[in-house]
């Protein structure tokens, strides 16, 4: 009984023991936050990061971070060059942000910079990307806001927009642009008064930035794209476009979607997209207080469905401008018209695509006050 | 004479060939089979299904003709002595071979995703050490086993199906767009992941009712794994691009990586851990396959004694193969030997009986 029971035991540990080869404590790890890349002198890569530590006092624990850059050959590189100037082993198994600074997705191919991401089992490929204007370092060379580190800060900031529909949701893995039939956007940040602040999205085109838009725009763009997600405001003009007067401004809220995207091509070969946008609106926002008549509230109705007509076919514009296919005509291109497909040179044929965009607007209701 | 307490009931039949089926594969089959049959891998799978009904109305056709013997002990009937005995060793060969190529994908998989530095031979140690556990033992425990474990079959659907939400039904599209050579080719390769139903050789005369029963549960357990693993193709097929699936090969584990609920990160752990517990019941199935056979071949009853032996034997083949190449090699082997085995084999044993009119001499008692 006694032997039996010294067997189990040592059994028991020399199982667990196979546990250490693979071995990794927390302890000895340092965990990045976030992380930027940034084109580097002579085709190197400035990549930039910041590490998180808590330290407890007896007046409860503080966040601290420090940051780090390096010129690296490499994203692995850059990993094993940090290595060697951090205390504790490198690990961004935690990291939560990526930042991409302008310039790098501008006039540099990053997809070869991200490979290691999609590689490396341990990655965090749910971590968030967003472009920065200027250098993604000088972000987080920030460091604190407030109580937060720069990563932490970025995140919630990024996670609060996704929320209202400012910015898509993208992370790593769903960026893998691999033949997806569709340019991916990514947020798009600032440092407005040494505090970083979303300024609206950028638009790709391949793996290559092209444009901007801004924050009006970008939710517009979103609801086109029918990517929306919890809430989405809307706040415009509701009177006459060229006054001013802080009485002429509605705000709403987007509570329902209807998009219907059609694509056809005619018999000599031309493509053309039909883009319909139905919103069911509450109004969240009014100063006027005259919507308890019916005439005038279906006059707002018209004045916002216009204006928002005119807004998406701005924005149309500016993709055909930026060849940056949103909206995933090249993916219905494939998957309806695959013949097609393989005659066409997509980068040419993209700007010449008729789009027929409107949008119509309803309002369901409009608050505790008419 | 098998005594009433030896014997399981069509339901267990039912998730023992389940079990036996759905293996290593439910991670590999997506990409294994896109890569020929494209967007049309989903088909694919279906088709293999179908050809799989096939076989298995055949096995059982030849089964039901001597429904109180296992396969080895009408071998020598049907063939003579010596004949039987070539056969005989051509099906312990695949269950060895084929229990082996489990093992090493296991290993494989473990090393890539979890524990990278952690030595091979720890890994597969445990897998058939854990298996051999329960493969000692008789259908009957190993049936009751597999029932315990078949509910986290539900969980591993209910993960995969989270990722949905990232899913883009325009990626199918169009449909029959590699062409039907592919898809054939494509059906060849899905095949192989639904063998596991030759359990029903050994299981037959042990289970509970008449012949029609043993085959609507073999049947249904044939449905069963055919749509989980169409299911997963599908999902992988509408989460991931074209070109994405060829350079992951195991997009089971890549579509879930990315998912984060409340408190829980990496979904994929969650996975693999209920996939080694899916992986080591089709080891059971495989290893008590090849205890059995290994026995019978030296005349023993009983496979409680062998099964060490055949264990260490596929543990020292699982540990050869150190590249891509020769885990290829064996996969080749398995192919080849499955298909002799599985598909030629129980039909022409089936044709001799018929035409030379040999049966087994007792019924089934009902």
């Amino acid at each position: 009984m006694r032997r039996n029971l010294a067997y189990a035991v040592v059994g028991a540990v020399i199982l667990m023991l196979c546990g250490c080869w693979d071995q990794q404590l927390l302890k000895t790890e340092r965990n990045v936050s976030i992380a930027g890349m940034d084109p580097g002198t002579n085709g190197l890569l400035r990549a930039t990061v910041s590490i998180r530590d808590v330290t407890s006092t007896e007046s409860g624990s503080k966040d601290t971070n420090e940051v780090h850059s390096v010129l690296a050959r490499s994203t692995q590189h850059a990993r094993e060059l940090l290595n060697e100037e951090i205390s504790g082993s490198y690990s961004n198994a935690k990291m939560r942000v990526l930042l991409l600074g302008e310039e790098m997705v501008r006039n540099h191919d990053v997809m070869p910079y991200l490979d290691v991401y999609y590689r490396d089992p341990k990655s965090p490929l749910n971590a968030r990307i967003a472009v920065t204007r200027g250098k993604a370092e000088d972000m987080i060379r920030i460091k604190m806001i407030g109580s937060k580190t720069i990563g932490l800060h970025i995140d919630e900031l990024l996670n609060s927009t996704e929320e209202a529909t400012v910015v898509p949701h993208v992370n790593i893995q769903t960026l893998h642009p691999l033949d997806r039939g569709y340019d991916f956007s990514l947020p798009y940040l600032v440092i407005r008064e040494g505090i970083p602040a979303i300024s609206g999205i950028a638009l790709f085109s391949g793996t290559r930035m092209t444009d901007t838009l801004g924050l009006d725009e970008s939710r517009l763009y979103l609801l086109m794209a029918g990517l929306k997600n919890i809430n989405l405001r809307l706040t415009m003009k509701s009177v006459d476009r060229n006054k001013s007067n802080s009485y002429d401004y509605v705000t709403v809220e987007v509570k329902k979607l209807k998009r219907k995207l059609k694509v056809t091509v005619s018999k000599n070969k031309q493509i053309s997209v039909k883009l319909n946008l139905k919103l069911r609106v509450t109004v969240m926002e009014d100063p006027r207080n005259h919507l308890y008549k019916m005439k005038i509230m279906h006059d707002l109705e018209r004045t916002l469905s216009e204006q928002l007509t005119d807004e998406a076919k701005a924005i149309v514009h500016k993709m055909h401008r930026a060849n940056h296919d949103g909206f995933g005509i090249a993916r219905r291109l494939m998957s309806f018209h695959p013949k097609l497909w393989k005659q066409l040179d997509w980068d040419k044929e993209y700007p010449q695509i008729l789009f027929n965009t409107s949008v119509s607007l309803q309002i369901v209701n409009t608050g505790i006050t008419e | 004479m098998i005594a009433a307490k030896d014997k399981i009931t069509p339901g267990q039949l039912m998730i023992l060939v389940i079990q036996s089926q759905i293996g290593v594969s439910v991670l590999f089959l997506p990409s294994t089979v896109e890569s020929i049959a494209r967007n049309d891998a989903w088909i694919s799978v279906i088709l293999a299904g179908g050809v799989t009904l096939l076989l298995i109305t055949i096995m059982w056709a030849l089964s039901r003709r001597f429904p109180a013997m296992t396969l080895f002990e009408y071998l020598p009937l049907l063939l003579g002595k010596f004949l039987g005995k070539i056969v005989h060793v051509i099906y312990a060969m695949l269950f060895i071979l084929a229990c082996s190529l489990i093992a090493v994908q296991f290993a494989d998989v473990v090393r890539d995703w979890v524990f990278s530095s952690t030595p091979s031979w720890i890994i597969l140690g445990l897998l058939l050490v854990t298996s051999l556990y329960m493969a000692q033992e008789n259908i009957r425990l190993i049936a009751r086993f597999f029932v315990l474990t078949f509910g986290v079959i539900f969980v591993l659907i209910l993960i995969a199906a989270y990722a949905f939400r990232d899913a883009d039904i325009l990626y199918i599209l169009p449909i029959n767009q590699a062409g039907i050579p592919n898809i054939f080719k494509g059906m060849l390769k899905a095949m192989t992941s639904l063998f596991g139903f030759e359990i029903l050789l050994f299981s037959y005369p042990y289970v509970q009712g008449g012949g029609k029963g043993i085959l609507k549960a073999t049947l249904f357990a044939n449905l069963f794994s055919t749509l989980l693993y169409t299911f997963l193709v599908f999902t992988c097929l509408i989460v991931f691009s074209p070109e994405e699936l060829k350079i992951i090969p195991q997009p089971v584990l890549y579509m879930v990586k990315a998912l984060t609920f409340t408190v829980f990160e990496r979904a994929d752990l969650y996975i693999l851990t209920i996939w080694t517990v899916v992986v080591i019941s089709t080891v059971i199935a495989y290893l008590f396959m090849a205890a059995k056979s290994v026995s019978a071949l030296f005349g023993k009853k009983r496979h409680k004694g062998t099964a060490p032996f055949v264990s260490i034997v596929i543990f020292i083949i699982a540990l050869i193969p150190h590249n891509q190449d020769t885990t290829n090699i064996l996969q080749n082997l398995v192919a080849i030997f499955a298909s002799v085995s599985l598909a030629a084999l129980p039909l022409i044993l089936l044709c001799i009986s018929v035409f030379l009119n040999i049966k087994g001499k007792e019924q089934a008692e009902v």
